[in-house]
Formats: C-alpha cells, structure tokens, sequence
C-alpha cells in the first residue's frame, strides 16, 4: 500500500491484492460496479443511479453515494468516468456543494494479469480540502480506508472462489453418479 | 431517492460472471454459456455465496459475545444470578437470531450449539462443574430460545426499514444485554436460607436404625448418577459425631466440609451443624447444617427425616430451586438408603468407627489415626 500527500494537498494511494483467479473472471465480478462501489466502508448505499444515455457502457452512468461512518455522513455525488472493459474502471466521488470542497476524488478499479492470476490494482487520487487536519492524520484516515476496503475485497473474492470450487465439486458428483447410474453399454 | 431494493446485476448461471452491459442475447466472455437479459431463466440475479456464511458468523459472534459477557458479569460485577443465567443467554440467542439467516432446522442446531457454548463458557472459567453444566443446558435452553425469537423478529422488523444502521447497531445493543443486566444486578442478595427435608420409613426397630444412622461421607454403595457427577468424591473422613461438641471432618478430591454435632437427643435428634467448607462450591451453596430426626411407628417400624439446611447463592431463585431440591433430596436418598442398609444388618458400625478405605494423599496428614473398615460389611 502507498499513500502519498503532496505539498499542494494532492493525495494519492494505492493498494493491490492478487488473486487465484483468471483476470476475466476477477473482472466478471468487478464490473458487478454497483455492488463492488458499497466494499468501501464510507459508502453506504447508491441511490438514484441514471446510465447515460447512447452508451454502450456504463461510462456516464450518474448516482448519489450516501457515505456513512458511525451512521453520519454526507450524500455526494459520482460518476462513472471511464469504463475499459475488461481492466479498468474510474469513479468520481465528489461533494454536490461543488467540485472543489469536500474532498473530490477519483476511484479506481484495475485488473491486471500476473501469469495465470490475476492482480486488482485500488487507487485513489484526490484533493484534500480539509487543510487544518494534521497530515500524518490524513495518512492514517486514507490508510484505514484503504485496508478496510481490500478487506472487504478479499472478502467478496474469497467466497466467489469458494462458490465456484463448490460448483465444481458438485458438478463433478453430479457427474460421477450419473455415469455411475448408466448401463454400461451406454458409457 | 433511496433504494433500498435495487435488483442485483445479472449473472451467469454457470459461473458467476456478471452480465450487465453485455450484448444480449450472446454468451458469456468467461464460459460461453448462452444467456438472454430478457429471459430471466437464462441467468441469475442472486450473488454467489456460501450456505455456512449465513449462519456461521452468526454463532461465532453469539459465542464469542456470550464468553465476554459471562466474564464481565461473573468477574466485573460479581453477578450470580439472572443477569448472568438469564441475560447472557437472551443476548447470545438473540444475536444469532439477528444475524443469523435460515430454516427451523438451523435455527434448533444453532440453540442447541449455543447451549453447549455457554455451558463450555461457563466451565472454561471455572464457574461450574458437570452437574451444574447440566443444570445450567435446563435453564439456559429457554432464554436462548426467548433471545432468538427476539432476534429474529427485530430482523423482519427493520428488513424493511430504512435504519442506514440495521447491520451493526443492534448487535451492539443486543450484545450489551447481559453485561447491562449484570451491572444492574450486581452481586447476589443475601438469600434466606433454605431447608430441604427427605423422609423415609425403615424396617427396622428405633435402637437399630438410630445406630445405622451415617453421613453421605460415610455411605458405602455406590451413589447415583448425579451425585457421582455433581458432587466432589470423598476420600477419608476422621473425628467423631456421638455427642454434642464433636466433630467430624471429610476430606474430598476438591477440600473438605467439617461438621459439629450440636444437639444429641438419643433414639430421637442428631442434629450437627456446618463450621467448615471448602469443597469449591462455596459460590454455589453455603452449607449451614441438618438433623437426622426419628420416630418409632411401631415396634419393627421408624420413620426417618433427614434435613439438610443451606444459604443459597444462585439467582433467580425460580430457576435454580428445583434443581437444588433435586440434587438434595437425591443425596438425603442415598444416606437414607445407606442407613437402611446398615439397619437391616446385626452389626451396624458406630459413627465414630466408619472410614472410607481410601489411600490418604501425603500432601494431607490426618490428625487422627485413620481406623480401618471393615470391606465385607459395606461392598462397595
């Protein structure tokens, strides 16, 4: 995990986890945006969600993000910025008093293939606007945020990958019983 | 607007991937299996998961919260009674109930785990033995049972609610029920003390079972299943009970009691009296005294009462009393069976003369010679 706070208040961090899993599958449940979005702890919910319109993507798409922490938070606003299918997606998450209060930012969401698996690269790039807080605070805030959403990432992931060994246990049994339960001269 | 239902995206039924934004009809990038967004039969919109996770987190939660909160009540506020019997087991049963998610089957294994978890809680730390572990699967099954309904109607309750925080505030509030209880409680009032009595008519003439009559220390046949669990095992016992100022002490594997004699009225009282108790259920019961009283029906007839009086310490009373009563009268029964053993026998031993024949611990010196017993009288 990196975090960087610069001298003009631009932040930036990143976190990257690999997974046992083919990048178009660790995609497939990447682009599951509207639920892979609520993994971070701040966003509650996503509300009033509009796609654009003569999209063939999901780029444009608009919604509110009610940010909770200890049940208090503001509603901002975001937007679906790019959309790469297959690798990558980019989210703005800004204040609606305005694009340039209350921390504005951008997520993103990037699949990489490392050999066989693959790698989610989690970033954000910001400005900071909260200027009093003290920066090794702002550090340890985005840390949090960061580790609690990987965590939940790995979380999300990990019961994908079990669901999927279960499914292909139970087809192999449905298998074997089936070829078990034919004549013999049929198999 | 707030959507609290949004429809989950589409996916593979065959492995999982999501299909929103695809072209449709088509097949799926991952595994090619063919789909169609306007035909709900050739995908899903539930979100792959695992059956254990619905439940699983649920009753490691509910455990982890009933260990602390025994700890907190029994260890902080020094609570011995509902708060800590009742509250705890309300809190656990609820919590699963909250959390936890499926059929009626799961719901009873999950109170039956959950038994066997607070019990586990309760024994870890000391604060039973198997008897009581028992007791307490009778008395926590239905505050358990209570919580998890609880648990689950506040669930169907506020699934429909817009409370932004329904996942995690009421577990707090649910897990704060027994430490809360346990605090308001606080340490167990001074209960009156309570007299348990067990009657009996032998076979036997006055004078013969008057000389049967022996303490629970000194029966010889093998106790039943309860006591045998629930009580510590005697090993030796040495002093006298003929008179009044005599005393006679019985040394278990976990202490020993020492008993007073203090009032003798032959032929009709034995009455002695508890000075001394360290067999590790002074947090239980403080046993206060008893009396053996007789009274000749006729000539080859003598009705026995055997009384044992003790200052109970467990809460609520309601709960705890019947099972007391149970374990007491079930010892009165076997001291009074031994005695009527012993009375239908010619050689009935006197008091002072019964001793387990037992290898005495070196860590234990007796102060008195232990006088040895006669085997073929009292087979075990």
């Amino acid at each position: 995990m990196r975090i960087v706070i610069r001298s003009d208040w631009r932040v930036q961090g990143e976190s990257s986890m690999l997974f046992d899993l083919s990048p178009l599958a660790l995609w497939g449940q990447v682009r599951d945006w509207r639920r892979f979005l609520l993994l971070d702890p701040l966003h509650q919910t996503l509300d009033d969600v509009k796609p654009a319109r003569d999209s063939r993507t999901p780029a444009g798409t608009t919604f509110l993000i009610r940010h909770r922490f200890c049940g208090i938070g503001p509603t901002r606003s975001g937007r679906i910025l790019r959309w790469r299918e297959g690798s990558e997606i980019a989210i703005s998450d800004l204040s609606r008093r305005g694009p340039a209060l209350g921390f504005p930012h951008i997520c993103t969401y990037q699949v990489r293939p490392e050999g066989n698996r693959a790698r989610l690269i989690l970033g954000v790039r910001g400005l900071w606007t909260a200027r009093w807080v003290p920066r090794p605070l702002i550090n340890l805030w985005l840390r949090w945020v960061l580790l609690a959403t990987e965590a939940h990432i790995r979380h999300e992931i990990l019961a994908f990958e079990r669901w999927r060994g279960s499914i292909a246990r139970n087809r192999a049994r449905i298998m074997k019983n089936t070829r078990a339960s034919l004549p013999a001269r049929v198999q | 607007m707030h959507e609290p239902h949004a429809p989950n995206a589409a996916r593979c039924l065959k492995c999982g991937y999501t299909l929103d934004g695809l072209p449709s009809p088509g097949h799926c990038p991952e595994c090619a299996h063919d789909f169609d967004l306007s035909n709900p039969r050739t995908f899903t919109r539930r979100v792959p998961f695992l059956r254990w996770q619905y439940w699983f987190p649920a009753w490691v939660l509910a455990s982890i919260v009933g260990f602390a909160s025994t700890a907190i009540g029994a260890f902080v506020f020094q609570n011995w009674g509902a708060g800590l019997w009742v509250g705890v087991p309300l809190s656990m049963g609820a919590i699963a109930g909250y959390a936890a998610r499926g059929g009626k089957l799961l719901f009873v294994l999950l109170v039956l785990t959950l038994v066997v978890s607070f019990i586990f809680a309760a024994a870890s730390m000391s604060l039973g033995g198997v008897f009581c572990a028992l007791v307490l699967a009778g008395i926590t099954t239905i505050p358990i049972l209570g919580g998890m309904a609880m648990g689950v109607l506040l669930r169907w309750a506020l699934k429909s609610s817009k409370f932004s925080q329904r996942e995690y505030l009421p577990l707090i509030f649910l897990a704060l029920i027994g430490p809360v209880w346990s605090a308001i409680e606080g340490p167990p009032p001074p209960y009156q003390p309570v007299t348990v009595s067990t009657s009996r008519i032998f076979a036997a003439p006055l004078n013969a079972t008057w000389k049967s009559i022996v303490f629970f220390e000194d029966v010889r046949h093998e106790p039943p299943f309860i006591l045998r669990i629930g009580l510590a095992h005697p090993l030796y016992t040495f002093g006298k009970a003929e008179a009044p100022g005599d005393q006679k002490t019985c040394v278990y594997n976990k202490g020993r009691i020492t008993k007073e004699v203090t009032e003798v009225q032959d032929g009709r009282l034995l009455a002695f009296k508890v000075i001394e108790q360290d067999i590790g259920y002074e947090r239980d019961a403080i046993l206060q005294g008893g009396s053996f009283q007789l009274a000749s029906i006729d000539p080859d007839h003598t009705h026995v009462t055997l009384s044992t009086t003790y200052v109970p310490r467990l809460g609520p009373r309601f709960a705890w009393l019947p099972f007391e009563k149970l374990a007491v009268h079930t010892l009165h029964a076997h001291v009074l069976e031994g005695m009527a053993r012993l009375s239908q026998g010619d050689d009935a031993p006197s008091r002072a003369s019964i001793n387990r024949p037992v290898a005495r611990p070196p860590t234990q010196p007796s102060p008195e010679p232990m006088e040895p017993a006669d085997a073929n009288r009292h087979p075990k």
